[in-house]
Protein backbone atom coordinates (compact mmCIF):
# COMPACT_ATOMS: atom_id res chain seq x y z
CA UNK A 1 0.00 0.00 0.00
CA UNK A 2 2.77 2.57 0.79
CA UNK A 3 4.46 1.42 -2.52
CA UNK A 4 0.99 2.28 -4.17
CA UNK A 5 0.86 5.73 -2.48
CA UNK A 6 4.84 6.05 -3.46
CA UNK A 7 3.97 5.81 -6.96
CA UNK A 8 0.78 7.65 -7.34
CA UNK A 9 2.91 10.84 -5.17
CA UNK A 10 5.34 10.21 -8.22
CA UNK A 11 2.64 10.49 -10.76
CA UNK A 12 1.19 13.37 -9.17
CA UNK A 13 4.33 15.56 -9.48
CA UNK A 14 4.42 15.63 -13.08
CA UNK A 15 0.46 16.33 -13.09
CA UNK A 16 0.86 18.94 -10.44
CA UNK A 17 4.01 20.94 -12.44
CA UNK A 18 1.48 21.37 -15.79
CA UNK A 19 -1.63 21.50 -13.77
CA UNK A 20 -0.51 24.85 -11.94
CA UNK A 21 -0.07 26.51 -15.42
CA UNK A 22 -3.36 25.49 -16.95
CA UNK A 23 -5.58 26.84 -13.53
CA UNK A 24 -3.49 29.95 -13.88
CA UNK A 25 -4.29 30.59 -17.35
CA UNK A 26 -7.68 29.26 -17.15
CA UNK A 27 -8.51 32.22 -14.25
CA UNK A 28 -6.31 34.63 -15.24
CA UNK A 29 -6.99 34.41 -19.47
CA UNK A 30 -10.31 32.90 -18.78
CA UNK A 31 -10.06 29.89 -21.04
CA UNK A 32 -8.82 26.43 -20.89
CA UNK A 33 -5.57 26.33 -22.88
CA UNK A 34 -5.62 23.11 -24.76
CA UNK A 35 -1.61 23.77 -25.32
CA UNK A 36 -0.61 23.17 -21.92
CA UNK A 37 0.47 19.19 -22.42
CA UNK A 38 2.55 20.42 -25.20
CA UNK A 39 4.40 23.01 -23.78
CA UNK A 40 5.33 20.10 -20.89
CA UNK A 41 6.78 18.69 -24.37
CA UNK A 42 8.26 22.04 -25.72
CA UNK A 43 10.12 22.28 -22.25
CA UNK A 44 11.25 18.88 -22.02
CA UNK A 45 12.71 18.61 -25.83
CA UNK A 46 14.70 22.10 -25.27
CA UNK A 47 16.40 20.69 -22.47
CA UNK A 48 16.78 17.69 -24.79
CA UNK A 49 18.61 19.96 -27.35
CA UNK A 50 20.50 21.71 -24.26
CA UNK A 51 22.00 18.09 -23.34
CA UNK A 52 22.60 17.06 -26.90
CA UNK A 53 24.49 20.15 -27.28
CA UNK A 54 26.55 19.89 -23.71
CA UNK A 55 26.66 16.14 -22.97
CA UNK A 56 25.45 14.74 -19.60
CA UNK A 57 28.46 13.91 -18.25
CA UNK A 58 28.71 12.50 -14.88
CA UNK A 59 26.37 11.58 -11.94
CA UNK A 60 25.17 13.56 -8.61
CA UNK A 61 24.63 11.40 -5.69
CA UNK A 62 22.91 8.05 -7.60
CA UNK A 63 20.60 10.28 -10.33
CA UNK A 64 21.21 9.01 -13.66
CA UNK A 65 22.68 12.42 -14.76
CA UNK A 66 25.50 15.37 -13.99
CA UNK A 67 25.18 18.88 -13.60
CA UNK A 68 24.61 19.72 -17.34
CA UNK A 69 21.11 18.41 -17.12
CA UNK A 70 20.18 20.71 -14.28
CA UNK A 71 21.67 23.97 -16.33
CA UNK A 72 19.56 22.43 -19.63
CA UNK A 73 16.43 22.41 -17.21
CA UNK A 74 16.97 25.75 -16.02
CA UNK A 75 17.44 27.21 -19.56
CA UNK A 76 14.65 25.11 -20.42
CA UNK A 77 12.35 26.68 -18.05
CA UNK A 78 13.15 30.28 -18.99
CA UNK A 79 12.92 29.80 -22.55
CA UNK A 80 9.66 27.46 -22.62
CA UNK A 81 8.01 30.50 -21.05
CA UNK A 82 9.38 33.48 -23.22
CA UNK A 83 8.10 30.33 -26.01
CA UNK A 84 4.49 30.96 -24.37
CA UNK A 85 5.47 34.63 -24.10
CA UNK A 86 6.02 34.52 -28.25
CA UNK A 87 3.28 32.33 -28.87
CA UNK A 88 -0.03 34.78 -26.53
CA UNK A 89 1.73 37.76 -28.38
CA UNK A 90 1.25 36.38 -31.89
CA UNK A 91 -2.03 34.62 -31.63
CA UNK A 92 -4.24 34.73 -28.24
CA UNK A 93 -3.19 38.70 -27.94
CA UNK A 94 -4.42 38.87 -31.49
CA UNK A 95 -7.56 37.52 -30.31
CA UNK A 96 -7.79 39.27 -27.18
CA UNK A 97 -7.82 42.80 -28.58
CA UNK A 98 -10.44 41.91 -31.15
CA UNK A 99 -12.40 40.95 -27.95
CA UNK A 100 -12.85 37.75 -29.38
CA UNK A 101 -15.24 34.47 -27.55
CA UNK A 102 -14.19 32.08 -24.92
CA UNK A 103 -14.58 29.46 -28.11
CA UNK A 104 -12.50 31.18 -30.16
CA UNK A 105 -9.74 31.14 -27.38
CA UNK A 106 -10.01 27.20 -27.03
CA UNK A 107 -9.92 26.77 -30.85
CA UNK A 108 -6.75 28.82 -31.10
CA UNK A 109 -5.08 26.38 -28.14
CA UNK A 110 -6.01 23.34 -29.86
CA UNK A 111 -4.15 25.09 -32.90
CA UNK A 112 -0.88 25.86 -31.06
CA UNK A 113 -1.29 22.35 -29.75
CA UNK A 114 -1.04 20.67 -32.94
CA UNK A 115 1.33 23.03 -33.92
CA UNK A 116 3.87 22.95 -31.13
CA UNK A 117 3.68 18.79 -31.40
CA UNK A 118 3.90 18.63 -35.30
CA UNK A 119 7.10 20.99 -34.79
CA UNK A 120 8.73 18.68 -32.34
CA UNK A 121 8.30 16.15 -34.66
CA UNK A 122 9.50 18.27 -37.63
CA UNK A 123 12.53 18.99 -35.22
CA UNK A 124 13.16 15.98 -33.40
CA UNK A 125 11.22 12.99 -34.85
CA UNK A 126 9.05 10.68 -33.65
CA UNK A 127 11.35 8.35 -31.82
CA UNK A 128 11.34 8.23 -27.71
CA UNK A 129 14.42 9.42 -26.49
CA UNK A 130 16.19 9.71 -23.24
CA UNK A 131 18.82 12.48 -21.29
CA UNK A 132 20.80 9.44 -20.13
CA UNK A 133 20.95 6.02 -20.18
CA UNK A 134 22.46 5.30 -16.39
CA UNK A 135 20.91 2.40 -14.32
CA UNK A 136 19.62 3.47 -11.03
CA UNK A 137 19.36 1.42 -8.28
CA UNK A 138 16.07 2.29 -6.42
CA UNK A 139 16.21 3.58 -2.78
CA UNK A 140 14.25 1.96 -0.31
CA UNK A 141 12.22 4.84 1.87
CA UNK A 142 10.10 3.94 4.94
CA UNK A 143 8.86 0.57 2.88
CA UNK A 144 8.40 1.61 -0.84
CA UNK A 145 10.76 1.32 -3.20
CA UNK A 146 11.73 4.67 -5.41
CA UNK A 147 14.42 5.92 -7.93
CA UNK A 148 16.19 8.72 -6.99
CA UNK A 149 15.38 10.54 -10.25
CA UNK A 150 11.75 9.86 -9.37
CA UNK A 151 12.48 11.20 -5.62
CA UNK A 152 13.96 14.29 -7.02
CA UNK A 153 10.44 14.55 -9.26
CA UNK A 154 8.53 14.70 -5.88
CA UNK A 155 10.94 16.91 -4.02
CA UNK A 156 11.30 19.52 -6.72
CA UNK A 157 7.60 19.69 -7.28
CA UNK A 158 6.65 20.26 -3.60
CA UNK A 159 9.58 22.89 -3.20
CA UNK A 160 7.81 24.27 -6.62
CA UNK A 161 4.55 24.55 -4.92
CA UNK A 162 6.06 26.08 -1.51
CA UNK A 163 7.40 28.64 -3.85
CA UNK A 164 4.50 29.16 -5.74
CA UNK A 165 2.05 29.66 -2.76
CA UNK A 166 5.08 32.50 -0.91
CA UNK A 167 4.59 33.83 -4.55
CA UNK A 168 0.69 34.23 -4.32
CA UNK A 169 0.05 35.25 -1.15
CA UNK A 170 3.06 37.67 0.10
CA UNK A 171 4.83 39.21 -3.20
CA UNK A 172 2.85 42.14 -5.20
CA UNK A 173 2.83 40.49 -8.46
CA UNK A 174 1.29 37.34 -7.32
CA UNK A 175 -0.78 39.24 -5.36
CA UNK A 176 -2.34 41.27 -8.38
CA UNK A 177 -2.58 37.62 -10.18
CA UNK A 178 -4.92 36.72 -7.43
CA UNK A 179 -6.66 40.27 -8.01
CA UNK A 180 -6.58 39.83 -11.76
CA UNK A 181 -8.24 36.45 -11.92
CA UNK A 182 -11.17 37.08 -9.30
CA UNK A 183 -12.06 40.55 -11.48
CA UNK A 184 -9.86 41.85 -13.28
CA UNK A 185 -11.64 44.77 -14.46
CA UNK A 186 -11.68 46.15 -10.91
CA UNK A 187 -7.73 45.04 -11.25
CA UNK A 188 -7.58 47.62 -13.88
CA UNK A 189 -9.08 50.01 -11.76
CA UNK A 190 -6.97 49.38 -8.73
CA UNK A 191 -3.86 50.06 -11.19
CA UNK A 192 -3.00 47.07 -12.20
CA UNK A 193 -1.40 46.38 -15.44
CA UNK A 194 -3.28 43.61 -16.43
CA UNK A 195 -1.15 42.95 -19.56
CA UNK A 196 1.65 42.09 -17.55
CA UNK A 197 -0.28 40.05 -15.14
CA UNK A 198 -0.69 38.17 -18.38
CA UNK A 199 2.88 37.85 -19.53
CA UNK A 200 3.98 36.51 -16.13
CA UNK A 201 1.00 33.93 -16.10
CA UNK A 202 2.69 32.67 -19.49
CA UNK A 203 6.02 33.03 -17.72
CA UNK A 204 5.45 31.26 -14.89
CA UNK A 205 2.75 28.36 -15.94
CA UNK A 206 4.72 27.16 -19.23
CA UNK A 207 8.20 27.53 -16.74
CA UNK A 208 6.34 25.00 -14.70
CA UNK A 209 5.54 22.88 -17.48
CA UNK A 210 9.11 22.98 -18.64
CA UNK A 211 10.17 21.27 -15.45
CA UNK A 212 7.12 18.79 -15.71
CA UNK A 213 8.28 17.55 -18.87
CA UNK A 214 12.26 17.28 -17.91
CA UNK A 215 11.39 15.20 -14.82
CA UNK A 216 8.94 13.17 -16.68
CA UNK A 217 11.65 12.70 -19.24
CA UNK A 218 13.61 11.67 -16.88
CA UNK A 219 11.31 9.70 -15.55
CA UNK A 220 10.16 7.48 -18.45
CA UNK A 221 11.42 9.26 -21.72
CA UNK A 222 11.13 12.02 -24.28
CA UNK A 223 8.17 11.57 -26.90
CA UNK A 224 6.39 14.22 -28.33
CA UNK A 225 2.88 13.85 -27.07
CA UNK A 226 4.32 13.41 -23.84
CA UNK A 227 2.60 16.24 -22.53
CA UNK A 228 -0.50 15.57 -24.29
CA UNK A 229 -0.66 12.03 -22.77
CA UNK A 230 -1.21 14.35 -19.16
CA UNK A 231 -3.75 16.54 -20.44
CA UNK A 232 -6.77 15.04 -19.43
CA UNK A 233 -5.19 13.94 -15.76
CA UNK A 234 -4.83 17.53 -15.72
CA UNK A 235 -8.00 18.57 -16.43
CA UNK A 236 -9.25 16.15 -14.45
CA UNK A 237 -6.95 17.12 -11.51
CA UNK A 238 -8.39 21.01 -12.16
CA UNK A 239 -11.76 20.16 -12.37
CA UNK A 240 -11.73 17.99 -9.35
CA UNK A 241 -9.85 20.39 -7.11
CA UNK A 242 -12.21 23.24 -8.15
CA UNK A 243 -11.51 25.20 -10.88
CA UNK A 244 -11.20 28.64 -9.27
CA UNK A 245 -8.75 27.39 -6.98
CA UNK A 246 -4.57 26.83 -7.87
CA UNK A 247 -4.12 24.94 -5.34
CA UNK A 248 -7.49 22.95 -5.56
CA UNK A 249 -5.90 21.97 -8.61
CA UNK A 250 -2.67 20.95 -6.79
CA UNK A 251 -5.11 18.44 -4.46
CA UNK A 252 -6.72 17.20 -7.56
CA UNK A 253 -3.80 16.58 -9.02
CA UNK A 254 -2.43 14.64 -6.14
CA UNK A 255 -5.90 12.51 -6.02
CA UNK A 256 -6.03 11.54 -9.79
CA UNK A 257 -2.06 10.40 -9.54
CA UNK A 258 -2.68 8.47 -6.28
CA UNK A 259 -6.26 6.86 -7.68
CA UNK A 260 -4.22 6.16 -11.10
CA UNK A 261 -1.61 4.35 -9.29
CA UNK A 262 -4.59 1.97 -7.45
CA UNK A 263 -5.57 1.06 -10.77
CA UNK A 264 -2.24 0.20 -12.18
CA UNK A 265 -1.25 -1.61 -9.35
CA UNK A 266 -5.02 -3.70 -7.98
CA UNK A 267 -6.75 -3.54 -11.33
CA UNK A 268 -5.18 -2.94 -14.74
CA UNK A 269 -2.91 0.06 -16.53
CA UNK A 270 -5.47 -0.14 -18.94
CA UNK A 271 -8.03 1.34 -16.53
CA UNK A 272 -6.37 4.34 -14.55
CA UNK A 273 -7.91 6.84 -16.74
CA UNK A 274 -11.03 5.23 -16.26
CA UNK A 275 -10.86 5.19 -12.80
CA UNK A 276 -9.08 8.13 -11.99
CA UNK A 277 -12.34 10.24 -13.88
CA UNK A 278 -14.67 7.55 -12.04
CA UNK A 279 -13.15 9.96 -9.34
CA UNK A 280 -13.94 13.12 -10.37
CA UNK A 281 -17.49 12.13 -10.75
CA UNK A 282 -17.88 11.00 -7.50
CA UNK A 283 -16.57 13.73 -5.88
CA UNK A 284 -18.24 16.23 -8.28
CA UNK A 285 -21.64 14.52 -6.82
CA UNK A 286 -20.68 15.22 -3.50
CA UNK A 287 -19.45 18.80 -4.07
CA UNK A 288 -20.01 19.95 -7.76
CA UNK A 289 -17.77 22.65 -7.02
CA UNK A 290 -14.76 20.90 -6.78
CA UNK A 291 -12.52 20.02 -3.84
CA UNK A 292 -11.65 24.14 -2.68
CA UNK A 293 -14.10 25.61 -5.41
CA UNK A 294 -16.60 28.78 -4.95
CA UNK A 295 -20.20 27.97 -5.61
CA UNK A 296 -21.19 29.61 -8.57
CA UNK B 1 2.55 57.79 -6.00
CA UNK B 2 -0.47 60.52 -6.51
CA UNK B 3 -0.20 63.29 -8.68
CA UNK B 4 0.91 66.02 -7.22
CA UNK B 5 -1.59 68.30 -5.55
CA UNK B 6 -3.17 70.34 -8.57
CA UNK B 7 -3.96 74.05 -8.44
CA UNK B 8 -6.97 74.41 -6.95
CA UNK B 9 -8.63 77.04 -9.45
CA UNK B 10 -8.55 74.19 -12.32
CA UNK B 11 -11.55 71.83 -11.52
CA UNK B 12 -10.50 68.19 -10.54
CA UNK B 13 -12.79 66.62 -13.35
CA UNK B 14 -14.41 68.63 -16.69
CA UNK B 15 -16.61 66.95 -18.36
CA UNK B 16 -17.86 68.28 -21.47
CA UNK B 17 -20.61 67.28 -24.18
CA UNK B 18 -19.63 63.46 -23.84
CA UNK B 19 -20.95 61.26 -25.83
CA UNK B 20 -20.19 57.60 -24.67
CA UNK B 21 -21.81 53.78 -25.03
CA UNK B 22 -21.18 49.79 -25.05
CA UNK B 23 -22.08 49.70 -28.55
CA UNK B 24 -21.08 51.99 -31.30
CA UNK B 25 -24.19 54.33 -32.58
CA UNK B 26 -26.20 53.47 -29.37
CA UNK B 27 -24.86 56.07 -27.04
CA UNK B 28 -26.06 56.14 -23.59
CA UNK B 29 -24.49 59.47 -22.79
CA UNK B 30 -25.34 62.02 -25.15
CA UNK B 31 -23.64 65.01 -24.85
CA UNK B 32 -23.07 65.23 -20.76
CA UNK B 33 -20.98 67.79 -18.89
CA UNK B 34 -20.38 68.32 -15.60
CA UNK B 35 -17.55 69.64 -13.16
CA UNK B 36 -15.77 68.59 -9.90
CA UNK B 37 -14.20 71.85 -7.94
CA UNK B 38 -11.17 71.18 -5.38
CA UNK B 39 -12.85 70.35 -1.86
CA UNK B 40 -16.67 69.77 -3.29
CA UNK B 41 -18.81 66.92 -3.17
CA UNK B 42 -20.99 66.91 -6.34
CA UNK B 43 -23.83 64.78 -7.06
CA UNK B 44 -25.30 62.83 -10.04
CA UNK B 45 -28.93 61.62 -9.98
CA UNK B 46 -31.32 60.62 -12.26
CA UNK B 47 -33.98 57.76 -12.92
CA UNK B 48 -32.82 54.12 -14.24
CA UNK B 49 -30.82 54.30 -17.46
CA UNK B 50 -30.16 57.82 -17.13
CA UNK B 51 -26.28 57.11 -17.71
CA UNK B 52 -25.25 57.74 -14.50
CA UNK B 53 -22.95 55.07 -14.22
CA UNK B 54 -21.68 55.42 -17.59
CA UNK B 55 -20.53 58.36 -17.03
CA UNK B 56 -18.25 57.22 -14.11
CA UNK B 57 -17.50 54.16 -16.11
CA UNK B 58 -16.34 56.25 -18.91
CA UNK B 59 -14.04 58.35 -17.18
CA UNK B 60 -12.52 55.44 -15.76
CA UNK B 61 -11.73 54.23 -18.75
CA UNK B 62 -14.21 50.81 -19.04
CA UNK B 63 -16.99 52.52 -21.12
CA UNK B 64 -14.99 54.17 -25.02
CA UNK B 65 -16.19 57.92 -25.19
CA UNK B 66 -17.02 58.47 -28.63
CA UNK B 67 -17.32 62.50 -28.84
CA UNK B 68 -16.32 65.08 -26.07
CA UNK B 69 -13.83 65.93 -23.55
CA UNK B 70 -12.52 64.50 -20.19
CA UNK B 71 -10.30 66.66 -18.31
CA UNK B 72 -8.59 65.51 -14.74
CA UNK B 73 -7.02 68.62 -13.43
CA UNK B 74 -6.90 70.18 -16.89
CA UNK B 75 -5.22 67.70 -19.03
CA UNK B 76 -7.26 65.61 -21.24
CA UNK B 77 -7.72 61.83 -20.47
CA UNK B 78 -9.94 59.99 -23.29
CA UNK B 79 -7.89 56.93 -24.33
CA UNK B 80 -6.70 56.55 -21.16
CA UNK B 81 -5.58 53.04 -20.26
CA UNK B 82 -7.65 52.25 -16.84
CA UNK B 83 -4.91 50.80 -14.97
CA UNK B 84 -3.01 54.75 -15.38
CA UNK B 85 -6.42 56.44 -13.89
CA UNK B 86 -5.06 55.99 -10.36
CA UNK B 87 -1.50 58.02 -11.46
CA UNK B 88 -4.10 61.11 -12.23
CA UNK B 89 -5.13 61.29 -8.53
CA UNK B 90 -8.41 59.92 -9.73
CA UNK B 91 -9.85 56.37 -7.68
CA UNK B 92 -13.18 54.97 -8.62
CA UNK B 93 -15.55 52.62 -6.37
CA UNK B 94 -18.08 50.54 -8.93
CA UNK B 95 -21.26 49.66 -7.74
CA UNK B 96 -20.83 45.98 -7.45
CA UNK B 97 -17.89 43.73 -7.30
CA UNK B 98 -15.31 46.81 -5.46
CA UNK B 99 -13.52 44.16 -3.68
CA UNK B 100 -11.94 41.29 -4.14
CA UNK B 101 -13.21 38.38 -2.45
CA UNK B 102 -11.15 35.91 -2.24
CA UNK B 103 -8.66 38.06 -0.65
CA UNK B 104 -8.11 39.70 2.52
CA UNK B 105 -9.59 43.15 3.94
CA UNK B 106 -5.57 44.14 4.14
CA UNK B 107 -4.51 42.34 0.87
CA UNK B 108 -7.37 44.36 -0.53
CA UNK B 109 -6.15 47.63 0.21
CA UNK B 110 -2.68 46.35 -0.07
CA UNK B 111 -3.43 46.36 -3.55
CA UNK B 112 -5.27 50.18 -3.81
CA UNK B 113 -2.06 50.98 -2.66
CA UNK B 114 0.57 49.75 -5.71
CA UNK B 115 3.38 51.39 -6.86
CA UNK B 116 4.10 53.28 -3.63
CA UNK B 117 6.45 52.72 -1.19
CA UNK B 118 5.99 49.52 0.98
CA UNK B 119 6.37 51.50 4.11
CA UNK B 120 4.19 54.28 2.53
CA UNK B 121 1.56 51.51 2.11
CA UNK B 122 1.80 50.40 5.75
CA UNK B 123 1.30 53.83 6.90
CA UNK B 124 -1.79 54.41 4.49
CA UNK B 125 -3.09 51.26 6.21
CA UNK B 126 -2.78 52.00 9.38
CA UNK B 127 -4.57 55.33 8.48
CA UNK B 128 -7.72 53.33 6.55
CA UNK B 129 -7.87 51.37 10.25
CA UNK B 130 -8.34 54.55 12.08
CA UNK B 131 -11.12 56.18 9.33
CA UNK B 132 -13.04 52.93 9.58
CA UNK B 133 -11.73 50.83 12.70
CA UNK B 134 -14.64 48.12 11.96
CA UNK B 135 -12.14 46.83 9.51
CA UNK B 136 -8.85 46.56 11.66
CA UNK B 137 -10.67 43.37 13.26
CA UNK B 138 -11.33 41.46 10.05
CA UNK B 139 -8.06 42.33 8.37
CA UNK B 140 -7.31 38.59 8.03
CA UNK B 141 -10.64 37.85 6.67
CA UNK B 142 -11.57 36.92 3.38
CA UNK B 143 -13.18 40.51 2.25
CA UNK B 144 -16.60 38.14 0.20
CA UNK B 145 -17.13 37.12 4.01
CA UNK B 146 -17.54 40.66 5.21
CA UNK B 147 -21.65 42.12 5.14
CA UNK B 148 -22.27 44.67 2.44
CA UNK B 149 -22.03 47.61 4.46
CA UNK B 150 -18.24 46.02 5.71
CA UNK B 151 -17.66 45.76 2.07
CA UNK B 152 -18.81 49.05 1.06
CA UNK B 153 -16.13 50.47 3.80
CA UNK B 154 -13.18 48.34 1.81
CA UNK B 155 -14.24 49.73 -1.32
CA UNK B 156 -13.95 53.01 -0.26
CA UNK B 157 -10.43 52.39 2.06
CA UNK B 158 -8.88 50.55 -0.52
CA UNK B 159 -9.78 53.20 -3.19
CA UNK B 160 -8.23 55.78 -0.80
CA UNK B 161 -4.89 53.91 -0.52
CA UNK B 162 -3.85 55.61 -3.59
CA UNK B 163 -4.05 59.07 -2.08
CA UNK B 164 -6.52 60.41 -4.56
CA UNK B 165 -7.84 64.00 -4.80
CA UNK B 166 -11.11 62.73 -6.53
CA UNK B 167 -12.94 60.02 -5.42
CA UNK B 168 -15.47 58.83 -7.47
CA UNK B 169 -18.30 56.35 -5.95
CA UNK B 170 -20.99 54.67 -8.43
CA UNK B 171 -24.26 53.65 -6.01
CA UNK B 172 -22.31 53.08 -2.52
CA UNK B 173 -25.45 53.12 -0.29
CA UNK B 174 -26.85 50.06 -3.25
CA UNK B 175 -28.04 47.35 -1.18
CA UNK B 176 -27.61 48.86 2.60
CA UNK B 177 -29.92 49.78 5.54
CA UNK B 178 -30.51 52.74 6.33
CA UNK B 179 -29.08 53.11 9.02
CA UNK B 180 -25.13 51.72 7.50
CA UNK B 181 -26.35 54.12 4.48
CA UNK B 182 -26.10 57.29 7.02
CA UNK B 183 -22.67 55.81 8.40
CA UNK B 184 -21.19 55.59 4.80
CA UNK B 185 -22.25 59.01 4.19
CA UNK B 186 -20.59 60.19 7.54
CA UNK B 187 -17.16 58.93 6.18
CA UNK B 188 -17.48 60.81 3.07
CA UNK B 189 -18.00 64.03 4.70
CA UNK B 190 -14.87 63.07 7.15
CA UNK B 191 -13.11 62.02 3.71
CA UNK B 192 -14.06 65.35 2.09
CA UNK B 193 -12.53 67.13 5.70
CA UNK B 194 -9.01 65.97 4.46
CA UNK B 195 -9.70 67.45 0.93
CA UNK B 196 -11.13 64.73 -1.25
CA UNK B 197 -13.29 66.02 -3.86
CA UNK B 198 -15.98 63.49 -4.48
CA UNK B 199 -18.26 62.34 -7.22
CA UNK B 200 -21.12 60.89 -5.94
CA UNK B 201 -23.64 58.81 -8.28
CA UNK B 202 -26.83 57.64 -6.02
CA UNK B 203 -30.63 56.46 -6.61
CA UNK B 204 -30.99 57.42 -3.20
CA UNK B 205 -31.51 61.12 -3.91
CA UNK B 206 -32.57 62.10 -0.39
CA UNK B 207 -29.37 61.22 1.14
CA UNK B 208 -27.29 62.12 -1.62
CA UNK B 209 -28.85 65.69 -1.76
CA UNK B 210 -28.31 65.89 2.06
CA UNK B 211 -24.13 66.20 1.89
CA UNK B 212 -23.73 67.24 -1.42
CA UNK B 213 -22.09 70.52 -2.30
CA UNK B 214 -23.65 70.50 -6.13
CA UNK B 215 -25.81 68.16 -8.25
CA UNK B 216 -26.63 67.28 -11.26
CA UNK B 217 -30.04 65.73 -12.94
CA UNK B 218 -28.72 63.23 -15.44
CA UNK B 219 -31.72 62.17 -17.78
CA UNK B 220 -31.48 60.64 -20.90
CA UNK B 221 -27.25 60.91 -21.17
CA UNK B 222 -27.76 64.29 -20.28
CA UNK B 223 -27.87 66.88 -17.39
CA UNK B 224 -30.98 68.29 -17.02
CA UNK B 225 -30.81 70.31 -13.72
CA UNK B 226 -27.74 71.87 -12.16
CA UNK B 227 -27.85 73.42 -8.69
CA UNK B 228 -26.91 73.05 -4.91
CA UNK B 229 -28.25 70.31 -2.82
CA UNK B 230 -30.95 72.15 -1.19
CA UNK B 231 -32.58 73.75 -4.43
CA UNK B 232 -32.86 70.44 -6.38
CA UNK B 233 -34.12 68.71 -2.86
CA UNK B 234 -36.76 71.56 -2.59
CA UNK B 235 -37.60 71.93 -6.47
CA UNK B 236 -40.80 69.81 -6.84
CA UNK B 237 -40.67 69.54 -10.45
CA UNK B 238 -37.69 67.68 -10.00
CA UNK B 239 -38.52 65.48 -7.65
CA UNK B 240 -41.73 64.50 -9.26
CA UNK B 241 -39.96 64.23 -13.13
CA UNK B 242 -36.71 62.62 -12.25
CA UNK B 243 -35.62 61.77 -8.58
CA UNK B 244 -38.82 59.46 -8.55
CA UNK B 245 -39.93 57.45 -5.26
CA UNK B 246 -36.65 58.36 -3.51
CA UNK B 247 -37.76 61.85 -2.91
CA UNK B 248 -41.79 61.48 -2.59
CA UNK B 249 -40.45 59.70 0.45
CA UNK B 250 -38.10 62.70 1.62
CA UNK B 251 -41.07 65.08 0.73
Amino acid sequence: MIQVLADGVVAASFIVLGVVGLSMIYNILNFPSFAQGDHIATGAYIALGIVALAGTAGSIAGLSFGWPLIGALICATILNGLLALLIDRSIYRQLRLRNASRISLIMASFGVALMLRNLIVLLAGHDPQYYAFAIQPALSIGGARITPNDLLAVIVTTMMVVALHLFLSRTTLGKSMRAVSENPSLARVNGIDVDRVIRWTWLIGAGLAAIAGVLLGLSVQVNPSMGFELLLPMFAAMIVGGVTSVYGAVLGALLIGVAEAITVHYIAPEYRQAVAFLVVILVLLARPQGILGEKA
Amino acid sequence: MSAAKPRSDVPHLAVTDLVAGYVPDVPILRGASLRVDDGEIVAVLGPNGAGKSTLVKAVAGLVPARSGDILVHGASILGLATHKLVGTGVAYVPQVGNVFTRLSVEENLELGGLGGPPSRTRQRIAGMYALFPDLARFRRLAAGRLSGGQRQMVAVARALMAEPHLLMLDEPSAGLSPRMVELVFQKLLEIRAVGVSILLVEQNAKAALAICDRGYVLAEGRERFEGSGRDLLASPEIGALYLGATTRLAS
